[in-house]
């Protein structure tokens, strides 16, 4: 296992060097006010601070929300895809053809049964979640900011240069989620949805109006003049830019002017942009394509004819970008990407999904100029247009770190089947290995147990490994926890390692001198030799402290009776204290010599149950038959021959030894005479009442070794 | 589900409680880090609960409602603590804090009497302590413990003297005699009881929720065993709490995400109290919830509003359906 996962590291290391790229180049010209705020907005974290990538690991508190969140929509989507590789599987049988290669696939169960539609749904809800964790530090970004400010106003330094720190981190973090949240979207749209007709645009449209914001629209409409507002032209032409026809014709018309004829070619303007068809997954390109030419002569045909439209010059300058003027895109553009994307708006409407990667390198050089200083952004973003999933993986991994981001992101493309379900060269899939990596993170904050759990679960060749491991090292105080712990253990098919929890529970116990709580934990732990030494101090100290009718919990063992003769032998002896406590002498005499002759009494307990069998001997009627007194004959036999026995226990034998043969006698005159003649032939008179002879055969009690002819008395 | 709401607490949530007014709930935090107690308004015009206050408290093993201003909590390494909900529910303040009431005891369990300002608390390993919160947390009462006691998962006053301790079986202990006064069969061998509740009305008649997933309805008055035992969960039952105003219905929330509403009286007899006594076609069965991680603690508004805290960290206020017709 460890040459695998040196293996993937390999695999991955390539990557390290993004790190050390030199910070974005700030390439535009100077642009105003606004323009630079644009430029700012556009700019996506490129090199946040290594201290940024660090705390995206480790897992701090605030991404609780996050961990939680994507855990619920992961185990949702592995729900569907078994429930869909089942029905497949079952349609499949129904059909006499073999099982489908989801249920097989080492990839995992189900990988590749979903519909792509499912599985884009289920990135949708992670780009959510990403979203909301950005919200969630920006609003403590304006909290800290607060705390600064009141710092500072009260000349507090420390706290001031403390709340600056974390400010700075909160800042960076935003950054970094930020650019999570764009490359996941790219990725979705060209791998996970990665539309059958092969066209890009509308979805890379909504890409970039989601993520690259046009700053100063509220400003410009707010103003009481709008066309007076320095930066008018300027919004306009970065709304024109990113196809977001509606607002620029809305902020077009909301303008008044005494100029009759600017209004007029504003409302011209406004008609053009309204009238422009947007790419939209609804309708096909043989449709969009005629009526975007339709459309784009008419505008030409307008421009040629209008010499007011060519000497206004913002006009001028929004019809050329409409006319996809490459000067003009590329003035107006403050990526390379947004180049990109406007170049399929008003130059090429038609491009599909596998010619993006030859329309890159021209934008970033008309952006950049020849000699790009790509950010590790844009190297992750042109890894996903070159349609380079190992690639955009790798660099992911060195730009956000392997582990959240990486493990779900790998694991929907698994689903559409964007990469390999099989085992690559270093045992795992690529799925398993980051799912691995995520799990074996969250194990690191010990309180994630279960999400790391759930990770593993989902890992097939190496999952059950990594489980056994976790379970193994979690901590578990109390015993709600232990619950948890052995549920999880057993829903996962780990019998042993649960045996092997509630041994270490049953011992936590011991050492805190809980005893019954310990024995019943050793016995969920089936583990008869424990079990026999916690009876036994049981035993002692309730046979000290008097305390065996307490002892409620014998009640109710049932068949684990029989996992250990010591417990067998204390269940029997409360039974017997119960019994004669509550004064029905007559069944505890009869349990007392079953339990005696039984051979399960600790031997440092034999004399005592004997002697305590003594008053029950000396009343007024015989409790003890006769058989049953040859019984604990051969016990007293057995105990006093015992050379470890104190020199106390001869007068107790003698004493007990009187009452037996007092006893005796009793019982033997009770004894019925047999009339049943087999009877009597069939036994013979033991030689000594400690011989130990097979029972009879019709011999009513068989529990007892020693056999009592009951005619004995009248041969003699 | 129609009207389902959810909130993102913040670590494993396990307990929670409503403020007897309805409106503010609490909610604590177990095997997280940091382990908070947290109040929470909930007005009903307000889309979702918003955080009021909180503070740190251990890995919770109980919390109870003490009255209108007060909640108490459990921790596992056996502090107990008095919160105040100070300036119109507007801060959570400690007001009391014992260390290590169980000397050495790790905490599992806690009961607010019904009438007066006394908590029964239990530690892991048996045994039930009676604390005076007038008194200054004075301990009034000790009954059990020591070596051979049984274990306590739950507590659960029964009138104003008694109290009835599950774990691996039920043992009802008498406050003015420390000692136990009954001792009812347990569920079975090898189970134990997480949790049990009293009926609102009918004292005399307890729902437990155990390891083997049983729901089992035991009534005082004839010791025993259960008078009725129905499979419920797939997996421990951790919380178990009887509607206020529907005493035939009853929730109860499991190791398996789970949450399911019982209602007892499914015909709507009104001639017999037909919860006790096992008649499945009287017996609807709802499922309310189904999280990917276990739900450990359930309670109940007065106006019925469901609340549920789950180890995924969210609290879950899912719209109830209507009751079968």
């Amino acid at each position: 296992m460890f040459l695998a996962w040196r293996a993937c590291w390999i695999f991955l290391a390539t990557a390290t060097n993004l790190r050390s790229l030199p910070p974005p180049r700030n390439a535009r010209p100077p642009p105003p006010a606004l323009r630079a705020a644009a430029a700012t907005a556009a700019h996506h974290p490129a090199s946040a601070s290594p201290l940024a990538l660090y705390a995206w690991d480790a897992f701090p508190a605030w991404t609780d929300p996050l961990l939680a969140e994507s855990h619920g929509i992961f185990v949702a989507l592995q729900h569907a895809a078994a429930a869909a590789a089942a029905a497949a599987a079952e349609d499949d049988t129904g059909a006499g053809v073999a099982p489908s290669l989801g249920e097989t696939a080492p990839g995992g169960r189900g990988v590749g049964a979903l519909s792509r539609a499912r599985v884009v749904d289920a990135s949708r809800h992670y780009r959510a979640t990403i979203h909301a964790q950005i919200l969630a530090l920006k609003d403590r970004e304006a909290r800290l900011a607060e705390a600064l400010a009141v710092a500072d106003a009260d000349g507090d330094t420390s706290a001031a240069a403390v709340a600056e720190q974390e400010l700075a981190d909160a800042a960076d973090q935003s950054l970094l989620y930020e650019s999570a949240e764009l490359i996941w979207h790219l990725v979705e749209v060209f791998f996970i949805a990665a539309p059958s007709s092969g066209l890009i645009a509308p979805l890379l449209l909504d890409w970039l109006q989601l993520h690259v914001p046009v700053d100063g629209v509220l400003d410009v409409a707010s103003a009481p003049a709008p066309l007076a507002h320095p930066d008018f032209w300027f919004v306009i032409q970065r709304l024109v830019l990113q196809g977001r026809m509606d607002t620029a014709r809305e902020l077009i018309g909301s303008v008044t002017s005494q100029d009759m004829a600017e209004l007029d070619l504003l409302s011209v303007t406004a008609e053009a942009l309204g009238s422009m068809p947007l790419p939209s997954p609804a309708s096909p390109l043989t449709e969009y394509l005629p009526a975007w030419k339709a459309w784009h002569d008419s505008v030409a045909a307008m421009v040629a004819s209008s010499p007011d439209v060519q000497s206004h010059p913002e006009l001028s300058n929004i019809f050329a970008l409409l006319l996809g003027s490459e000067t003009a895109l590329v003035n107006a553009a403050t990526s390379w990407y947004e180049l990109l994307v406007a170049r399929m708006l008003f130059v090429d409407p038609a491009v599909k999904i596998h010619d993006v990667k030859s329309h890159t390198a021209p934008a970033i050089a008309a952006v950049e100029g020849d000699d790009p200083a790509l950010r590790s952004v844009d190297l992750v973003l042109l890894a996903v247009m070159n349609r380079d999933i190992h690639t955009t993986l790798r660099y992911c991994v060195a730009l956000i770190g392997s582990h959240w981001f990486v493990a779900h992101l790998t694991d929907l493309l698994a689903h559409v089947g964007a990469i390999e379900s099989f085992a690559l060269g270093f045992g795992t899939s690529l799925r398993e290995f980051f799912l691995l990596e995520y799990g074996l993170k969250l194990m690191s904050s010990r309180h994630h147990w279960q999400l790391a759990a759930t990770y593993f679960s989902h890992a097939p060749s190496l999952g059950a490994a990594h489980m056994a491991a976790l379970l193994e090292t979690t901590p578990h105080p109390t015993a709600a926890k232990t619950r948890k712990l052995i549920n999880t253990a057993l829903f996962h098919g780990l019998p042993r390692l649960a045996t092997s929890i509630r041994a270490v529970r049953a011992r936590a116990y011991l050492d805190a001198n809980a005893l019954v709580p310990a024995l019943s934990w050793y016995l969920a732990a089936r583990s008869p030799t424990a079990v026999s030494a916690v009876a036994d101090r049981i035993i002692d100290l309730a046979i000290a402290t008097d305390a065996l009718p307490d002892l409620h919990m014998l009640d109710a063992l049932g068949p684990d009776l029989v996992v250990s003769e010591r417990l067998a032998f204390l269940a029997k002896y409360r039974e017997f204290d119960v019994l004669s406590r509550a004064g029905d002498l007559a069944t505890a005499a009869t349990l007392l010599a079953k339990l005696l002759a039984s051979h399960i009494v600790p031997r440092r307990l034999v004399l005592p149950l004997l002697r305590q069998a003594v008053p029950l001997l000396e009343a007024p009627d015989a409790l003890f038959s006769a058989q049953e007194t040859y019984a604990l004959m051969a016990v007293l036999a057995d105990v006093s021959h015992d050379h470890r026995s104190p020199p106390t226990a001869r007068v107790d034998a003698q004493l007990i030894s009187l009452a037996l043969s007092r006893n005796l006698a009793r019982a033997l005159l009770d004894t019925p005479i047999p009339t049943k003649p087999h009877l009597a032939a069939s036994s013979a008179p033991p030689s000594h009442p400690a011989s130990h002879k097979p029972p009879a055969p019709n011999a009513s009690s068989s529990v007892f070794n020693v056999t009592i002819s009951a005619d004995r008395f009248h041969r003699v | 589900m129609e009207g389902e709401r959810w909130k993102f607490v913040g670590g494993k949530v396990g307990n929670v409680v409503w403020l007897p007014h309805g409106r503010h709930f609490v909610t604590a935090a177990w095997d997280s880090r940091p382990n908070m107690v947290s109040l929470w308004c909930d007005e009903p015009e307000a889309v979702d609960p918003v955080a009021v206050a909180s503070v740190a408290a251990g890995s919770t093993a109980d919390m109870v409602v003490v009255d209108d201003g007060h909640v108490a909590v459990l921790s596992e390494a056996g502090t107990l603590s008095l919160l105040e909900l100070e300036a119109g529910y507007a801060d959570l303040v400690p007001v009391m804090v014992i260390d290590d009431v169980h000397s050495g005891g790790a905490g599992a369990a806690l009961a607010a009497a019904p009438s007066a300002p006394l908590a029964a608390t239990s530690p892991e390993e048996g045994g039930v302590l009676v604390v005076d919160w007038a008194a200054g947390g004075q301990v009034v009462a000790a009954m059990g413990g020591g070596p051979l006691a049984s274990p306590v998962s739950d507590l659960a006053w029964v009138g104003a003297s008694q109290i009835v301790a599950v774990g691996m079986h039920l043992e009802v202990w008498d406050t003015r005699s420390a000692s136990a006064a009954m001792v009812l069969k347990d569920a079975g061998p090898g189970t134990v009881v997480h949790t049990v509740a009293v009926h609102p009305n009918q004292p005399d008649f307890l729902a437990t929720g155990g390891s083997d997933g049983m729901l089992s309805v035991w009534d005082l008055r004839s010791a025993g065993s259960a008078v009725t035992k129905i499979h419920a969960h797939s997996s421990d039952v951790w919380d178990i709490e009887f509607s206020p105003h529907a005493p035939d219905t009853v929730f109860s929330c499991a190791d398996d995400g789970t949450v399911l509403r019982w209602n007892f009286n499914a015909n709507k007899d009104r001639n017999r109290s037909t919860f006790a006594f096992r008649d499945d076609s009287n017996i609807a069965i709802d499922q309310i919830l189904d999280s990917m991680l276990p739900v450990n603690s359930l309670a109940l508004s007065a106006s019925d509003t469901l609340l549920c805290g789950a180890d995924n960290g969210f609290v879950l206020l899912p719209g109830l359906p209507a009751a079968d017709e």
